[in-house]
């Protein structure tokens, strides 16, 4: 085990780092937000040209090797830029699907398409009901003569507004949700879907997907069955942990936008930062910091060394944690900047914002916490029953 | 201590309840449950559906208005009125410069400003915290000036809570500047439509504009619009901010609506088969938030029934409540937006702020927007009234003398 970056990783945070820090401002963030701009295409594409969507996908399916450390190295970076566009929703998620589809034709070229920019991809996984658990859906494909029929609405996907590729998960009409799950390459401009919804409360981009029986061909379906549940569970637990990654990124901005506001503002002829309740209230996120850190580095060992099962439970473990602080860490950045906290002029809610998403996406700690519970009890099976 | 049911305050409980089944509109009520903050029309039209009762302003001498009831039904009447949806009525009148001009004011004032509250003509804004003085409000620098029968008044105000709604503005200048910071305020009433004064919406993270900056450049307040003696403002607003802490810090009628609207959602609410309410987890959170607000909700019980005590933290109450109520009402919100699953992270417009946005329709269920917005309100709570570590710091002070 090696804890240290590697010297290529170094280079890739670096450059991470530069290229945000040059790239994203506030200001510009803010234009972005009045206009209603939730991805910026040229953005998107900088993004594209750094290489950064190939970097997690092996070399044989196009990609550029490295794995989900890689990736969290990127998005911690955009996390605490406060970046808008959707680097984990949108890349390292779909790009983790299609890469695990063998032997498709249609996947090859998306993934092609997806790491160069070309086009964007969305991944509608997500219903009402499902809250974390991607086999509870009600969108259901029903077989045609030509292809597939698809019907359903899809919560919360990233990208829906602007993708031109979406994947899609449904049932199969008549089957139960492992079996029959099946897993389709759609069209954006399909007849029959819509999109309805503005976008999220940290103005990135999410809607939802409609499908009135929209019409696939035949080989629009990617992957079904055990094989479906299985690619789809690898790829999202990826994502999770790089979304925790991006949470990371946005305490740690919290931070960094608190300590020296609290250093020059004065309130009793003494600077904020003179009070000892805020000096410990921000050791106190700076802990977290630490160990959100330290969590991310857990579930990153979990996945690449754990069995499906205790791969998903430590993932799950990480987000309900990494979730659970950083909600707590970026509401004292709002806390200790006082009424200016509460603005949109001020950054430092928007960190706060970042974490109400996050903690929404892939379902949220009841649903987190129960995963990994379950996983921890199964542990204790034999001592359990020799009770 | 015993614990008999009083079917006086029963009795009572059922007419409130009988009254706003009969008198609240019901478009009104859902506005009002939506979790957007109540907007100037309804706060007015909904004073002045309780002034036609006589019940406008709960907690006024009888001269004034007031209904004559015992603390006891006042908070019984907050708690129903609550849980029922009704508007939140304007505060800055009714609860905070209303009680300073009854009691401070001249008979004059009296008579010319206590009506238009109690009948909700006219909507009142309070301007204290200015960009650089808001823990430390006595740093405060907007200044008056004598000019015969008027002052002149400079400077600004900031984080003025529905600003761009009022009528009229009570705020604190400093009239000398020589003394000691508390010893040279004034507390003057204002027409907001005075020339020289401008008000600059701000658009808070919900994404809406109940706050604002008010600019004030050579604005004429007449002299006889200062409450009271010039340069006592300090302890009339003293008076203000115990009646702000005592009467909406803990705001527990709120906590219980969260619960109720938590519980009633996480039943309708589907993980996959089951009712969310049925995942453990969840309703374990739930029920030790239940408990704590019972706990809240008695330790107000206590303050209604026999005042300040050495058993319910004396005067540290106001700030045990005020700490404890905003932080529990943080985390109930957090869980009302777990509630809404993948639509708890949408963004909704405020509709009761945007009027011509009311009949579309949205994403989500019908309950969904609103939560968002009251989560990231609620985030101010800890702020507002003097933030919590200042009510900790009053704590320590009142309990321990540190
Ligand atoms: C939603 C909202 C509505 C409001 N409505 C009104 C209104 O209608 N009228 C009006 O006049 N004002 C209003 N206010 C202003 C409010 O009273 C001030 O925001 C508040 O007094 C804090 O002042 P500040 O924002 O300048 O923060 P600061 O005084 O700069 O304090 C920033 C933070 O520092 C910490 N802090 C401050 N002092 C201490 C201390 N002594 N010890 C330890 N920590 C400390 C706290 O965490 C505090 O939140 C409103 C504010 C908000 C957010």
């Amino acid at each position: 085990m090696e804890l240290q970056l590697s010297g290529e990783q170094k280079l890739i945070l670096e450059s991470a780092q530069r290229f945000t820090a040059e790239e994203y401002t506030f200001e510009k963030r803010r234009q972005s937000v009045a206009q209603g701009v939730t991805v910026n295409r040229s953005n998107w594409n900088k993004l594209a040209e750094l290489g950064w969507f190939g970097i997690g996908v092996p070399e044989e399916v196009g990609g550029f090797n490295g794995s989900t450390i890689e990736n969290t190295l990127i998005a911690e970076c955009l996390g605490k830029a406060q970046a808008l566009e959707p680097y984990t929703m949108c890349a390292v998620l779909p790009a983790r699907i299609l890469a695990a589809v063998l032997d498709n034709e249609a996947a090859q070229q998306a993934i092609a398409d997806l790491i160069s920019g070309e086009k964007l991809f969305a991944a509608a996984f997500s219903e009402p009901i499902s809250r974390g658990d991607m086999t509870a859906i009600k969108t259901t494909a029903s077989r045609t003569t030509e292809g597939w029929t698809l019907s359903g609405r899809k919560t919360l996907v990233v990208g829906g507004d602007v993708a031109d590729m979406v994947l899609v998960t449904a049932k199969a009409a008549g089957a139960a949700a492992p079996e029959g799950l099946c897993l389709f390459l759609v069209d954006a401009k399909t007849a029959g879907l819509t999109t309805d919804g503005d976008r999220l409360v940290d103005w990135t981009s999410g809607v939802d997907l409609v499908f009135e029986g929209c019409k696939l061909p035949a080989d629009a379906l990617l992957t079904s069955g055990e094989d479906a549940l299985a690619l789809l569970q690898a790829a999202l637990d990826a994502a999770s942990v790089v979304l925790c990654a991006e949470a990371v990124g946005a305490i740690e901005g919290a931070i960094e936008a608190t300590a020296p506001y609290i250093k020059e503002r004065k309130q009793y002829g003494v600077t904020l930062s003179s009070f000892q309740a805020l000096q410990h209230r921000m050791a106190d996120m700076a802990m977290e910091l630490v160990l959100a850190r330290s969590a991310v580095m857990v579930a990153l060992q979990a996945l690449a060394n754990a069995e499906p099962i205790e791969r998903s439970a430590k993932v799950a473990g990480c987000k309900a944690f990494v979730t659970r602080i950083g909600k707590w860490a970026t509401s004292q950045g709002i806390q200790l900047h006082g009424g200016y906290g509460v603005t949109e002029e001020y950054r430092v809610g928007q960190f706060y914002k970042r974490l109400l998403v996050i903690d929404a996406l892939f379902g949220r700690q009841e649903f987190q916490l129960e995963r990994y519970t379950d996983w921890m009890l199964s542990q204790l099976e034999g001592r359990l029953h020799g009770n | 201590m015993n614990f008999e049911p009083d079917s006086a305050d029963q009795r009572f409980r059922e007419e409130v309840r009988a009254f706003l089944k009969a008198e609240l509109p019901s478009d009104m009520a859902a506005r009002g449950r939506s979790g957007f903050l109540s907007e100037r029309d309804d706060a007015l039209a909904w004073q002045k559906i309780l002034a036609k009762k006589g019940w406008s302003v709960a907690h006024w001498p009888v001269e004034y208005g007031g209904p004559r009831w015992t603390a006891r039904q006042r908070y019984i009447f907050d708690e129903e009125c609550y849980l029922a949806g009704a508007p939140v009525t304007n505060i800055g009148g009714i609860g905070l410069v209303g009680p300073v001009i009854y009691t401070f004011g001249s008979p004059e004032q009296k008579e010319r400003f206590l009506p238009g509250i109690r009948d909700g003509n006219t909507f009142w804004v309070q301007g204290f915290s200015e960009p650089s003085a808001g823990s430390d409000l006595a740093a405060l620098r907007t200044s008056a000036v004598r000019d015969g029968d008027d002052y002149i008044v400079n400077g600004q105000k900031i984080w003025t809570s529905h600003g761009k709604f009022g009528d009229w503005n009570f705020l604190l200048v400093r009239t000398d500047t020589t003394v000691k910071k508390q010893a040279g305020i004034s507390f003057l009433l204002l027409d907001i439509k005075t020339p020289g004064v401008t008000v600059r919406p701000i658009q808070s993270l919900e994404g809406s504009h109940h706050l604002a900056e008010v600019f004030y450049d050579n604005v004429r307040v007449p002299v006889a619009n200062r409450i009271g003696e010039e340069n006592k403002g300090w302890d009339y607003t003293k008076f203000l901010l115990f009646n702000e802490r005592a009467f909406y810090g803990a705001e527990a009628p709120a906590l219980k609506r969260y619960l109720q609207k938590i519980k009633h959602l996480s039943s309708l609410e589907r993980a996959g088969s089951e009712p969310l309410i049925r995942r453990p987890t969840f309703a374990t959170r739930l029920a030790e938030m239940e408990i704590e607000v019972a706990a809240i909700d008695m330790t107000v019980s206590r303050v209604i029934a026999h005042g300040l005590d050495d058993r319910n933290g004396g005067a540290a109450v106001g700030s045990i409540l005020k700490a404890r109520g905003t932080e529990l009402a943080q985390r109930l919100t957090d869980m009302l937006v777990e509630v809404a699953g993948d639509y708890g992270a949408y963004y909704y417009p405020d509709t009761n702020d945007e009027a011509s946005l009311r009949n579309q329709s949205f994403a989500g269920p019908e309950y969904a927007p609103g939560l968002m917005a009251e989560l990231v309100y609620r985030r101010a709570a800890s702020i507002y009234g003097g933030a919590n570590e200042v009510q900790r710091n009053i704590v320590a002070k009142m309990l321990f003398g540190f």
